[in-house]
């Protein structure tokens, strides 16, 4: 019923403007090459500050389920993937795309995204409720433990090693230190600098690491612009025998696509890269992965857009980011008052499932707009960067600024544009670092009522089953490497 | 030693390593000098202690990783480049951007210009740096650093009460 109501609210004329703003924007932005959903959402939450606070979340889901699309065009264009989620349709879109049919392979692409975001959009409906009500029992200990295993789940998942995701993981964590200490009104590690009193703020941090280091890394790689496909006329949907053909596919890519997503801080990358991998293992003609394979297209487009769904369940549910894109969601519903958790359910469920009606329209909207507007979208691929740059960090000031109205902020996103272009150059993953620095203050203040609750004792851990399976699994994940190397040598 | 000098990604992650350790030997000894807790279990220098402290493990163990050449190359396979041909990187374009964007508020900072000038003279200059100033570029670029400049102190001054810096010496 709720969810129907919510239907209600999302169709009128300024909620689906909203919605057709942001998957609009969002396909674009994932449509070149560069720019990125995270840099999109973040430069958009200063604008959102004047903004009815439903209006204003769901532009921002919009914006993450166009921006984890849009990334497919120029994946099987350019052979450059707009958003790293459509690295695995690299593989097979562009051959596919190079010998001649360019159409079938979008139109796989394009078909494929929009059931593995209804089939997301399926679980979150039915999943939502029930864990919300289940996180109800979360005591400090639970969510201690979840926090932890969300750091080292990302950690051990995310791209690169162990060592370099556990290492942006604390490495965020310790950007979110400084500042005003809560339980004793202790100032801490302000080291002389004033502005530090109220701690790093969350949306200067977000422009930075997202934005500026992107704009850096760009014009580092100013000349890596490659020349498009040439599309021709043609009509860029999936046949009724298509879908007989690849629905076992797209059900199983997005089922994975979903899981996976739920799994706290694992982002859309991963879960097509499993896709694929399963898809692989799974095919009668696996020798075709990787040469213009249909099977290969349909699995990662199919979980990469699943992931943007399952990865909102634990956000509305338990107010932990199921992925990078979801961290800044949740800074988003702070900064807008908006606590999330389990208890949102319960005191603003109409708001919740506005979000999840939003994100259905948000689906098919961009499945309209992508078959429709492919030819256009694949111009504006190769957009000027020179232009569109400056123009961006130009936003990404005043959106600091705006923040305090103090030059300091704007400081601290060029500081950590430097930190995040630098962390991208030895290739240590940034979305365990927001994610680290996001769930830093909840790791402390939920450690702190848990220790305190068990008079001191750590071993309080234990006493709580749900926490300690949360705990179990973040000590099987981070020893999960060496115990898989000792087995290979035996 | 020489070979990890030589390595440009093994130099950069050794020398982020380091910048690492020291920041967090910094933390850790700022949230050492915080007073003892009294009735919390843990007080304000415990979190950041143990963070700095696994901060300084976890770099350490990727700069022994470089020194040792086993440092892992990463999940993620690559595409590979885009135009089948090796696309030089323009360091000095890099730089340039940089500095571009730390002048931005460098100025408005020192008062010597304020929002409107400095993001037309700022968009001219990074656009100008990533095209290498083609004439193209620039002819699109000045109507449209012209108009963000104005339109967006117009909006964000105007409209939503936001206190931009303003020019000192400009009585506009």
């Amino acid at each position: 019923m709720g969810l129907v109501n919510a239907f209600g609210t999302v169709l009128h004329p300024w909620p689906l403007f909203f919605i057709v703003l942001g998957t609009w924007t969002g396909i674009f932005v994932g449509a070149v090459p560069g720019l990125t959903g995270g840099m999109l959402i973040s430069l958009c939450i200063p604008l959102t500050f004047y903004m009815d606070s439903t209006n204003a979340l769901i532009l921002m889901v919009a914006m993450y389920v166009g921006s984890v699309s849009g990334g497919l065009i120029s994946a099987m264009l350019l052979r450059m993937p707009g958003t790293p989620s459509s690295i695995m349709t690299t593989f097979d879109g562009y051959p596919m795309a190079a010998r001649g049919e360019p159409h079938r392979a979008l139109a796989l692409g394009i078909g494929a995204s929009l059931f593995g975001g209804l089939i997301a959009g399926m679980f979150l409906v039915v999943l939502s409720p029930p864990l919300s009500r289940w996180a109800l029992q979360f005591g400090p200990w639970e969510y201690f433990a979840m926090v932890l295993m969300a750091i080292v789940l990302i950690a051990s998942l995310s791209q690169g090693s162990m060592v370099k995701g556990l290492l942006a993981g604390f490495l965020g964590m310790l950007f979110a230190m400084p500042g005003f200490n809560e339980s004793d009104g202790q100032l801490r590690l302000t080291f002389g600098f004033d502005e530090l009193s109220a701690g790093v703020h969350l949306l200067p941090m977000l422009l930075g690491i997202f934005v500026t280091s992107q704009i850096i890394k760009d014009a580092l790689e100013i000349d890596r612009q490659p020349e498009p496909l040439r599309l021709g006329a043609g009509r860029s949907w999936m046949r009724l025998r298509d879908w007989r053909r690849h629905w076992i596919n797209i059900v199983r890519s997005s089922v994975i696509g979903t899981w996976i997503g739920i799994l706290p801080g694992v982002g859309a990358s991963i879960s097509s890269m499993v896709a694929y991998g399963v898809t692989r293992n799974l095919s009668k003609t696996p020798e075709e992965f990787g040469t213009g394979s249909e099977e290969g297209i349909v699995a990662s487009e199919a979980a990469n857009n699943a992931n943007v769904g399952g990865a909102l369940i634990p956000l509305i549910t338990m107010g932990i980011p199921g992925s990078p894109i979801d961290a800044i969601l949740l800074s988003a519903l702070i900064l807008h008052n908006i606590q999330p958790g389990p208890m949102l359910f319960l005191t603003n469920d109409s708001f919740v499932w506005s979000l999840v009606a939003a994100y259905l329209v948000a689906n098919v909207l961009m499945f309209a707009t992508m078959t429709f507007s492919v030819r256009l979208l694949a111009k504006a691929a190769v957009v000027n960067r020179a232009i569109l740059l400056p123009v961006i960090f130009i936003f990404c000031l005043v959106g600091a600024y705006a923040l305090s109205n103090r030059m300091w902020d704007v400081w601290v996103v060029v500081g950590f544009g430097v930190i995040g272009f630098g962390l991208e150059r030895t290739k240590i993953p940034l979305g365990p670092f927001v994610i680290g620095f996001v769930l830093a203050p909840l790791f402390e203040s939920e450690f702190r009522s848990a220790l305190q609750l068990s008079h001191g004792n750590l071993m309080g851990i234990f006493e709580r089953p749900i926490a300690t399976v949360f705990f179990a699994v973040a000590v099987v994940m981070l020893f999960w490497p060496a115990i898989a190397t000792i087995r290979k040598r035996r | 030693m020489r070979r990890l000098w030589r390595d440009s990604e093994a130099r950069a992650e050794s020398i982020l390593a380091v910048c690492m350790i020291a920041l967090s030997a910094a933390v850790w000894i700022a949230a050492d000098r915080l007073p003892r807790p009294i009735f919390d279990p843990l007080g304000s220098g415990a979190v950041p202690k143990l963070v700095a402290l696994l901060v300084m493990a976890l770099a350490a163990a990727m700069l022994v990783q470089r020194l040792l050449g086993t440092a892992d190359r990463g999940a993620v396979p690559d595409p590979g480049d885009p135009t089948d041909r090796v696309a030089p990187l323009r360091p000095g374009i890099a730089v340039g951007a940089f500095a571009a964007i730390a002048a931005c508020p460098a100025v408005m900072d020192a008062g010597l210009l304020g929002f409107r000038e400095t993001a037309f003279v700022f968009i001219l200059a990074l656009g100008g740096i990533l095209s290498r100033f083609s004439r193209r570029t620039m002819t699109i670029l000045v109507p449209t650093a012209a108009m963000l400049a104005v339109g967006l102190s117009w909006l964000f001054g105007g409209y939503f009460y936001i206190d931009l810096p303003a020019t000192p010496w400009l009585p506009f």
